[in-house]
């Protein structure tokens, strides 16, 4: 908001000096400025009664849209080893039905996620090999939206920013400034009529780490034919399971053994929900935690997990390049006693660090 | 009992060691035989001679060192000896067999390039985390699925084959 002067503060001249100069100082001047500025406090508030309140967005945008859209959008991600982009064709029919198709440079389909009736198809490259699994929690997030959104702006301070427009539609604009270090910062561009999130950008904790997603094409209200969601099948295809599922189990499922894990993590992370399933034959415990906006996962192993790259894949020659199609992430690795622990989040280093610092993010075994 | 002479029986019967059958042959060759009976009367002169004559007993030292060295078997080897009567040699295989064992042990675990195949792999735990950012209320770190299916893609893909 610009300052407006509203107020005059007199010389320091003797007003008996010259009465007419004193007057004129005294109440002509003032009283001008003041008519003066009332247009311009005018013009500021009528601005203002065009910028939504930036929790207002917030909650708009936890809120969700129910609009059936189609439309095309680009992901960025920057990094110091250069950017990496890939162009997307959306296709959202509602809640539980969504198709996503990532292109290829040469404008093909590549890879496709597909949803369902609670089913989500990841289709590879060249659609015969299908990916089956359970679909994301559409019914009910990981934690009530009020929840989420007092936990948001308990951990972020809300910015409105400048409007803008994407895709030649009206947004609203708010940025997401964390408070504590290490954590990245998150602008948000919500369509006025549609609450759908038009655009993204995220700056990493390193001024070289950034990412946005932006849509070039949106069209609200699409119609869709009964089945466009779902994956044709021909003989050819080869389904699996990839039995990547949602973290939605309780703490107290997870915890046997007289083994507790913990529900809070510093810096404003709450447990949000877990998981265990089997991974070359072992049991992995997975546990997630939320700030709000920004996700940490915490994996239990009973062997140390491999840091380095996964070995050469000729389906993707630049298997990084693939991964890093989302936010960066960083990892850590840590142990307690026979178990291994390793740390995922978008996070600085010294955030995960600092998280399992202490053994914070470490479980305990209840005498 | 003619020549040759039982002679070899003298010390034998001396001693009474001769079984019944021997001992009557003996006695029938010695009533005829004055040789026999002249070297019989020497071995039992001989014998009572030794017998009266003074003893001496075995320097400590010798006692100790041959008692050590003859009588001093640990129990847990007299155990085993008894319980499985195998050839010392047999333990001593046991034994290498045991060092090549644990060595081969401690080359699979920690040896060049053995530590990696004892590793799981970061790529599926990749792939849980970023399906939990696209779950949240505001898209975060994953936008439309596009890293977790990405990850999805790349290390599945090798499963069909």
């Amino acid at each position: 908001m610009r300052v407006i002067p509203l107020s005059w503060h007199p010389t320091k001249t003797n007003p008996s000096a010259n009465p007419v100069r004193s007057v004129w100082a005294r109440w002509i001047v003032p009283v001008a400025f003041w008519a003066a500025g009332w247009p311009v406090v005018g013009a500021d508030l009528s601005t203002n009664a065009n910028v939504e309140p930036a929790q207002t967005v917030v909650s708009r945008a936890i809120q969700g849209s129910t609009v059936p859209y189609t439309g095309d959008l680009t992901i960025t991600r920057w990094s110091e080893h250069g950017s990496h982009s890939e162009e997307v064709r959306v296709f959202v029919g509602g809640r539980g039905s969504y198709r996503y198709e990532f292109l290829t440079p040469s404008g093909k389909v590549g890879r496709v996620v597909a949803a369902h009736a609670g089913t989500e198809y990841v289709l590879l490259p060249g659609g015969k090999k299908i990916l089956r699994g359970e679909q994301g929690p559409t019914g009910g997030k990981p934690l009530p939206s009020d929840r989420a959104r007092a936990l948001l702006l308990s951990n972020y301070r809300v910015l409105n920013r400048d409007e803008d427009d994407v895709a030649g539609r009206a947004v609203w604009s708010v940025e997401l400034v964390p408070y504590a270090d290490g954590k990245p910062r998150q602008q948000v561009w919500l369509d006025k009529e549609t609450g759908v999130i038009l655009a993204l950008r995220r700056y990493g904790p390193s001024s070289r780490d950034a990412a946005s997603m932006r849509f070039s094409r949106f069209e609200p209200d699409a119609l869709f034919e009964d089945n466009f969601f779902q994956i044709d099948q021909d003989t050819h295809s080869v389904v699996r399971d990839h039995d990547v599922r949602s973290a939605d189990l309780p703490l107290s499922a997870l915890s046997q053994g007289g083994r507790t894990y913990p529900a809070e993590l510093p810096f404003g992370f709450v447990f949000t929900g877990g998981a265990r399933f089997q991974l070359g034959g072992e049991t992995v415990t997975h546990l997630t935690y939320t700030d709000g906006l920004s996700t940490v996962s915490l994996f239990e192993t009973p062997r140390p997990v491999n840091g380095n790259p996964p070995s050469h894949d000729d389906s993707f020659p630049d298997f990084w390049a693939a991964v890093s199609a989302h936010f960066p992430t960083r990892v850590v690795h840590g142990r307690k006693g026979r178990s291994y622990y390793t740390l995922i989040g978008e996070g600085s280093e010294s955030l995960l660090r600092a998280l399992w610092s202490d053994n914070a993010a470490s479980p305990s075994t209840a005498p | 009992m003619n020549r040759p002479h039982v002679c070899s029986l003298v010390s034998g019967a001396v001693d009474g060691a001769l079984d019944p059958e021997e001992r009557v042959l003996f006695d029938e060759h010695l009533d005829r035989c004055t040789d026999c009976q002249r070297e019989m009367r020497a071995v039992q002169e001989t014998k009572w001679f030794l017998k009266g004559a003074p003893r001496r007993s075995a320097p400590p030292e010798l006692v100790s060192r041959l008692r050590k060295q003859y009588t001093s078997v640990r129990p847990w080897r007299r155990w085993v000896g008894w319980a499985f009567p195998v050839p010392r040699w047999v333990f001593s295989g046991a034994l290498a067999t045991l060092v090549v064992g644990v060595a081969f042990g401690l080359w699979n675990l920690w040896g060049p390039g053995r530590d990696q195949s004892q590793h799981m792999e970061l790529a599926p735990l990749l792939a849980r985390h970023a399906r939990s950012s696209s779950d949240g209320w505001i898209p975060a770190g994953d936008y439309y699925n596009a890293g977790y299916s990405a990850q999805l893609a790349s290390y599945e893909d090798e499963s069909f084959r």
